[in-house]
């Protein structure tokens, strides 16, 4: 009895002292990390939607999703989208709309601008699998992947491929990509439909 | 969460983002354990019930007690000792009720602990905002996806044994060049569509 | 037991990788980029060494029943500080190694390490057997890397030399473009490369202990005699 008490304040002990410390280096980190978060989360949105302030303001709100009793799945030509949160310009922009989906390969996380005209700003890949030289060129900083995406910039929610009566050129080779991307940005855009009308 | 989702939370597991063939996760195991059907798929059973376990309590360890108090910082360290006392439980249960398996998976029971699958499923729980239910899925999943891998790889290397490959590749280069080869077959799993 | 020696043993001839047989799923997991490659590896230098000085410091006073889990405990602790350092400080690593970081925390090399040397040795010999075996982990990362990221995509140095060259780690920039990435055999980038370079990896350095053990048979008993010596 007398070993197993001494043996679980040893425990104890070593696991209050770690704690203790890991809660220092907590405090010493955890102000960084919330600001590069933001920082990255922003410059994703300012691609999209650029937004010019002073030092020292948010460019963009986070507009809260579950008070606005929208749903936030919502079915673009059969696909599935998610919107995972959406932000709003602090000049009065638009909306940077984030939207999960399955692509090809797996899932993807976009940024979707649009401006109060329901037309798209700008869409832009933050995560994705898919395959490389050919699904990946929709999320690639090279010329065929600025290409494809700089199709989008001015669509409305009627966006199609030019296989089903469109106006985007698919990727060559990904035309599963290309669909659900442009899936993705018509539903972004019927979201911010829906919210704006809430409101 | 919807019934679809759990759907390809399990489907995923198993076979697109297998554990160990597409994470690397629990590799150590995976290769110490498998030179018999039998061990490995009595050491798969155990990490599938470990894993569900696991999941399950951490995830209630996670959202009641680290987030409302703002400890997430501690969430690593929480869940590895959750998981050891786990194991020790399991050891103790498996020794009472199945005593011909304890002796089998001998040394490699108390060795779950550190198979980073375990620890690996509770931190991609949190980190892809698993509810419960979905964690418990996730966790049961990846532990039959475990056990479909080790098994699977199990037979391959039973054979491996009569077969004839340079003398330098003696032991472990020759299981990890057939795991590759097995990995690459799951890899056609990949283009899978879910929903 | 000196400094040579003992780094000897952990780059060759008792590497905890290719000798010991620990610490597999995170080599062949992330060791696509030269940048998460020396990354992880420093990271588990770090760690390794850390703990060990604490183990072999406090191994008098830890009760034989539940070293293992105060082991786990120490372990756990040093791997969450490097974890959210890395997070504030480099975060593209921290981003690119994922969960990985925190899945340091049951690499068997660590846990090995002190149940194995730190319990017996004092914090000296334990401090460099950190150094030492963390140098050999590192080793085979880096080895890996430049194999997979040459074959694979025809690049040296993905991310690392860039970040060397402006002093930024952002993890960005593909290093030196060898040869066309088309050419390349992209299997080695994927999961599957992973097994089949390390499986390479062990058979070569199982054919090269092999020879040096016969070499060593053929001379006799004189290198033994000359390496006590050093």
């Amino acid at each position: 009895m007398k070993d197993i008490l001494k043996l679980t304040l040893v425990l104890f002990l070593i696991c209050a002292i770690v704690a203790g410390v890991l809660g220092a280096v907590d405090l010493i980190t955890r102000d960084r990390i919330e600001a590069y978060q933001t920082a990255k989360s922003n410059a994703a949105k300012a691609a999209v939607m650029p937004v010019d302030v002073q030092e020292g303001e948010q460019p963009y709100e986070n507009v809260e999703l579950k008070d606005l009793g929208i749903d936030t799945t919502i079915n673009a030509n059969g696909q599935k989208i998610k919107i995972l949160s959406v932000s709003r310009a602090a000049n009065g922009a638009g909306y940077v709309v984030e939207t999960e989906f399955s692509g090809a390969q797996g899932t993807l996380v976009m940024m979707v601008g649009v401006d109060p005209e329901l037309r798209c700003t700008g869409i832009s890949i933050t995560q994705h699998s898919e395959t490389s030289g050919l699904g990946a060129n929709a999320a690639s900083t090279a010329e065929v992947g600025v290409n494809f995406r700089s199709q989008f910039i001015g669509v409305d929610q009627t966006v199609q491929l030019k296989k089903a009566g469109g106006e985007i050129d698919a990727l060559s080779g990904a035309t599963i990509t290309s669909r659900s991307v442009t899936n993705a940005a018509s539903a972004a855009i019927r979201f911010v439909e829906a919210l704006q009308s809430a409101n | 969460m919807s019934v679809t989702e759990y759907i390809s939370i399990a489907i995923g597991a198993i076979l697109i983002n297998n554990f160990i063939f597409s994470q690397f996760l629990g590799c150590c195991p995976f290769l110490g354990c498998s030179s018999k059907v039998e061990t490995a798929s009595g050491m798969g059973l155990a990490v599938v019930f470990v894993m569900g376990l696991a999941s399950a309590i951490c995830y209630v360890v996670n959202e009641f007690i680290l987030v409302p108090l703002g400890l997430a910082f501690l969430k690593t360290l929480a869940f590895i000792l959750v998981i050891a006392a786990l194991v020790q439980f399991v050891e103790m249960f498996l020794k009472k009720a199945v005593p011909s398996l304890y002796s089998a998976l001998g040394i490699y029971l108390p060795l779950i602990t550190t198979n980073c699958a375990v620890l690996g499923v509770v931190l991609l729980n949190v980190q892809n905002g698993y509810d419960f239910l979905g964690s418990v899925i996730y966790g049961i999943t990846g532990g039959i996806g475990f056990l479909v891998a080790i098994v699977l790889f199990a037979s391959v290397r039973e054979r491996i044994q009569f077969s004839d490959y340079p003398e330098c590749f003696e032991g472990f280069p020759i299981c990890l060049i057939s795991a590759g080869l097995v990995a690459l077959a799951f890899m056609g799993f990949s283009g899978m569509k879910i929903f | 037991m000196n400094f040579k020696r003992q780094l000897k043993e952990g780059v060759i001839t008792n590497n905890p990788i290719l000798v010991q047989q620990l610490g597999m799923c995170a080599t062949m997991a992330i060791t696509t980029s030269l940048f998460n490659g020396v990354g992880m590896g420093l990271s588990v230098l770090i760690i390794l060494t850390c703990c060990n000085v604490v183990v072999s410091a406090v191994r008098r006073f830890i009760p034989d029943q539940i070293r293992l889990a105060i082991f786990v405990v120490i372990i756990a602790g040093f791997v969450t500080i490097v974890d959210l350092l890395l997070q504030a400080y480099i975060p593209a690593l921290s981003e690119s190694l994922g969960v990985f970081i925190p899945l340091i925390v049951v690499n068997c090399i660590i846990i090995g390490r002190a149940e194995a040397f730190c319990q017996k040795n004092p914090v000296g010999p334990s401090f460099v057997d950190g150094i030492t075996q963390g140098l050999g982990y590192t080793v085979v990362l880096i080895v890996m890397c430049v194999i997979r990221e040459f074959l694979g995509s025809g690049r040296f140095g993905g991310g690392l030399i860039d970040a060397v060259k402006g002093f930024t780690l952002d993890g960005t920039g593909s290093g030196i473009q060898l040869f066309n990435a088309e050419y390349g055999a992209s299997i080695l980038t994927l999961p599957v490369g992973g097994f089949l370079t390390l499986g390479f990896i062990f058979a070569a350095m199982q054919a090269a202990l092999k020879k040096a053990a016969k070499n060593k048979a053929e001379r006799g008993d004189d290198e033994e005699e000359e390496e006590e010596d050093e």
